[in-house]
């Protein structure tokens, strides 16, 4: 065995064992075959390697069969659930955008405009970021309805402002733990494009877009309303404090970020999966992994307030943070054990559909 | 279809082929312009056999190493003979765009 033949077969690890058991002998033979005869015979081949367009292709073979559309059922189910999981990361993201976006236009209109600007720390890259990171919504709508290619191309432009500002946050010499913070805020939506690229491969199914699109308008809804609810607080602290002391502490942390509200629909659609018992397998994994961008941010926002003085706001992010942070592991937990008795039950066939 | 199903399909309709004829073949074919990763061949071959459009052959030892033949079927046929209406159709309304224009494709590409 030359170490091109070596080499090779460990590349081709990446594919299913089902897969690999009846296709390994075949591709192995025609790659070597192959770059025999571009090279004049055996020799030189001990010291070459796979070049980057076979392990490419090899890669994209390998997201094709763990992440079937059809056939394998076990493939076919993690293959949905990846797809389940972009299309409900997305989702989600848009929702916190455009959340994000309604409080910072009605702060804009609601308070005086001698100070708005320096309150919402409103500079013209800020505005571009938010204009910019709105590309998640019409990404989400183009999977919704289809259009693959679109989908991901609107998506690695959504990412764009986070990295802009982690990236920002080194240059100007602030401690690496402020980048990390960014990126750490930015886990969902960058599993959501991770899995809408490996999940909606060639052959994945478009998902059916009227289900997603009929769950985006309360979802969107919901969004809006928190948005404005943000701004008029916001407002009310600047101009009319007395007004606000009226709102309860432990309701504060809703009132300053969207990870919490984003953080407890995902927890309810978690609870929903389990007591509905449904949705199938591939509904438990996409639920149990998209507790887990919950599960990091809101590990992040606890050790970070709980490092505080006890002010009564620090002790309520504190405990907002801790308590959805329990919430995502239980109903994590209990989704990915559910996923997983299912997936068990998904015997994985020695055979390929071929 | 895409250019690689085109091609695995039109190599494959002379004759039964492995992988590795069918990887020279549309070398030959496409005049050195495509040359198809194994992975990427593979996956080709899994989707025409899943569509009914390939199939299995036979299988030799040639030299210690595994030969997996595939044929058409006569969807395959069929289905590759579609494709290259479809194209014919795209070529003559592209040469009658250049005849207007005074140009002419020539045989090794390109226009004269």
């Amino acid at each position: 065995m030359t170490g091109l033949e070596r080499r090779y077969r460990l590349l081709l690890r990446v594919l299913p064992r089902w897969y690999r058991s009846e296709r390994e002998e075949e591709m192995v033979a025609t790659f070597l075959t192959d770059r025999a005869a571009s090279a004049g015979g055996n020799l030189g081949l001990e010291n070459a390697w796979p070049g980057w367009g076979e392990v490419w292709a090899v890669l994209t073979l390998a997201a094709r069969t763990r992440l079937a559309a059809k056939g394998v059922r076990r493939a076919a189910a993690i293959g949905d659930a990846v797809r389940l999981t972009a299309l409900l990361g997305l989702l989600v993201q848009s929702a916190v955008v455009v959340g994000s976006d309604t409080s910072l236009l009605v702060a804009l209109a609601v308070l005086p405009r001698s100070y708005s600007l320096e309150v919402l720390d409103l500079t013209a890259t800020s505005w571009v970021a938010s204009v910019v990171a709105m590309a998640v919504v019409p990404a989400f709508a183009a999977l919704a309805t289809g259009r693959r290619t679109a989908a991901r191309r609107l998506a690695l432009v959504a990412l764009l402002p986070g990295l802009y500002q982690a990236g920002a946050s080194l240059v100007r010499g602030e401690p690496v733990v402020e980048s990390l913070a960014i990126v750490a805020g930015q886990t969902a939506l960058w599993l959501a494009v991770a899995c809408l690229y490996i999940g909606f491969h060639r052959d994945a199914p478009p998902p059916r877009d009227r289900p997603w699109l009929r769950a985006f308008i309360p979802v969107a809804g919901a969004a809006v309303l928190h948005g404005v609810l943000i701004a008029l607080y916001l407002a009310a602290l600047l101009e009319r404090p007395w007004a606000v002391e009226f709102v309860p502490s432990w309701a504060l942390p809703l009132m300053t970020g969207y990870s919490l509200p984003a953080g407890w629909a995902v927890v309810v659609a978690g609870l929903v999966v389990l007591a509905t018992r449904r949705r199938g397998t591939a509904w438990g994994v996409a639920l149990a992994v998209t507790t887990l961008p919950v599960v990091v941010q809101q590990a992040w926002t606890f050790a970070v307030y709980a490092g505080k003085q006890p002010y009564p706001i620090t002790t309520a992010y504190a405990a907002s943070a801790a308590t959805l942070l329990a919430a995502a592991l239980a109903v994590g937990a209990a989704c990915a054990v559910t996923a997983a008795r299912g997936l068990s039950r998904l015997d994985a066939p020695l055979r390929p559909a071929t | 279809m895409s250019e690689p199903t085109f091609l695995v399909l039109t190599a494959l309709a002379k004759e039964p082929m492995h992988g590795y004829a069918i990887m020279r073949t549309i070398r030959a074919l496409s005049q050195g312009r495509t040359a198809l990763p194994v992975g990427t061949l593979y996956g080709v071959l899994d989707r025409l056999v899943e569509e009914g459009l390939a199939e299995r052959d036979r299988e030799e030892i040639h030299q210690g190493r595994l030969r997996r033949y595939y044929r058409l079927t006569e969807d395959g046929y069929l289905a590759l003979a579609e494709e290259t209406r479809r194209l014919a159709a795209n070529v003559r309304a592209a040469t009658t765009a250049l005849k207007a224009r005074d140009l002419r494709p020539s045989p090794a590409g390109g226009a004269e």
